[in-house]
Parts: structure tokens; C-alpha cells; sequence
């Protein structure tokens, strides 16, 4: 009966220690990208498979971006937080909230324009099939795929 | 000793009758009886499991062979376990990105 046991305990030991190290294993390298700072980056140029010299290029595209994507950050920011002060100061519509609105439709416009550049530039730099897949991906979210055209206009008005 | 011949002992024999008397429960005490042996034959089932089992795991090949076999399992639930994980990295990866030069998702 003891041997019974040692070989159940030998065999739940085993299966667990298994279980463990595979897991461990092959989810190492998803994990340590998600883990470290610029493991999108390493995303990217597995996803889209790119060489060298193209990630290269990218990276350059995206280190020039970044500073333009962080003022755009900061005024989105801004612009929402004086429409809400607004909107909680004011008991009716006045002109100040609709300029504060048309400061927000504005400032999220030139960001999408911006965007949309810099997705078109680091699109160009892939094969030609990563790349549009890639400007596919990237322009859906741009989109908002929530608010298509499917998804809005009801039925009857179609 | 006895000293009376065995021609006594022949007739006293032949005289001899038994007349048995079955007492009125005779019947449901063999009934009884008969249930009590096949309840404790029930019993004995988990003895007699535990008894295969025991003859049949101390040999070193079946016992590697059950090691074996839930290693074996526990590396398939893995496999299917660190496949659903790693899509889910993969989309998180591709969220990390997308807020990273979107700066509508940044705040968020």
C-alpha cells in the first residue's frame, strides 16, 4: 500500500512540476514583452515581421512621433478638463461650453490627422502586405470600429 | 468400557429414532443469515480494489508508466493553458502599442 502512495505522490509531483515548467516556458517570451518598457516595439516587429533595417527606420519614425504624440496627450487633456468645468459651472448652453466643444472636436481631429500620418509612414516602411494589414489594424481603432456606419444607423433608416 | 455385546449395541441402534424439531424462526434465520454473508461480500469490494491496486503498481513499469501518463496530461492542459495565454499577451501587446502613438488611448 505504501508503494501504492509513493508512486500516486511521485505521479501528482511530476505532473505538477511538468505543468509548471511548460507553462513557465513557453509563455516567457509574451510575458517578459509585456513585462519590460518598448515591448510593443518587440510586438511590432514580430507581428509584422520586420528586418532590421526596416525596425530600425520604424523606431526612428516613432522616436520622432513620440514628442508631437505627447503634446497632442497634454492638449486633449486640457481641452476636456475646461469643457467639464464648464459644463459643471453652467446650468444652460452657453457660447463658452460650445467653444470649449468645438476646442475638443478640434484638437481630436489634428491628433487623428497625426496619427493617421504616422501610420501611413510606418505602413510604407513594411512589405507591402504587413503593411496594410498593419494600416488596417491600426486605422479600425483609429475608427472607433464601435461607431460604424453598421453599428449606428438603425434599421429603417438604411 | 462398555460390556454389553455388540448385538446390544446393534439393536439399541436400529432402535434408535431422531425425531428433529425446526424451531418456528428456522426460516428467517437462514434468511438472515444469507443476507449478513452477501452484505459483508459488498464490503470486501474496496478491499479487493485497493488489493489490485496494490499488486498491480508495485511493479516499476506500471508505476513509471501512470508517472508517465499524468505527465503526459498535465503537459497537454499546459500547452492548451500557455496557448490561450499567449493570445492574450499578444492582444495586450497590440493594445500597448496602439496607445502608445494614439494619444486619445494615452489617459486611458
Amino acid at each position: 500500500m505504501i508503494k501504492v502512495l509513493l508512486t500516486a505522490i511521485a505521479a501528482v509531483v511530476f505532473a505538477l512540476a511538468g505543468y509548471w515548467t511548460y507553462y513557465r516556458c513557453a509563455t516567457m517570451p509574451t510575458r517578459s514583452m509585456l513585462s519590460r518598457s518598448g515591448g510593443e516595439m518587440e510586438w511590432l516587429r514580430h507581428e509584422y515581421h520586420l528586418g532590421d533595417a526596416q525596425f530600425i527606420r520604424i523606431q526612428k519614425l516613432h522616436r520622432e512621433y513620440a514628442p508631437a504624440c505627447d503634446r497632442m496627450c497634454a492638449r486633449i487633456g486640457e481641452a476636456n478638463e475646461k469643457l467639464n468645468r464648464l459644463i459643471k459651472a453652467n446650468r444652460s448652453f452657453t457660447p463658452e461650453i460650445e467653444a470649449a466643444v468645438d476646442e475638443c472636436v478640434e484638437v481630436q481631429a489634428e491628433c487623428r490627422r497625426a496619427l493617421l500620418r504616422h501610420v501611413y509612414a510606418v505602413g510604407a516602411e513594411m512589405a507591402p502586405e504587413d503593411g496594410t494589414r498593419y494600416v488596417q489594424m491600426m486605422t479600425a481603432r483609429i475608427v472607433e470600429p464601435r461607431l460604424t456606419y453598421e453599428t449606428v444607423i438603425s434599421e429603417p433608416a438604411k | 468400557m462398555n460390556n454389553s455385546g455388540p448385538d446390544e449395541l446393534s439393536v439399541k441402534l436400529r432402535a434408535w429414532q431422531v425425531s428433529p424439531r425446526v424451531p418456528a424462526s428456522f426460516h428467517h434465520e437462514v434468511w438472515q443469515r444469507i443476507a449478513a454473508r452477501q452484505g459483508e461480500r459488498e464490503l470486501a469490494v474496496w478491499p479487493r480494489v485497493t488489493e489490485w491496486f496494490s499488486t498491480r503498481f508495485v511493479r516499476p513499469q506500471v508505476a513509471l508508466g501512470a508517472v508517465l501518463l499524468s505527465l503526459s496530461i498535465s503537459i497537454g492542459a499546459a500547452h492548451l493553458q500557455a496557448r490561450q495565454a499567449r493570445t492574450q499577451h499578444w492582444k495586450a501587446l497590440e493594445n500597448k502599442y496602439a496607445a502608445s502613438i494614439d494619444p486619445r488611448l494615452m489617459g486611458r
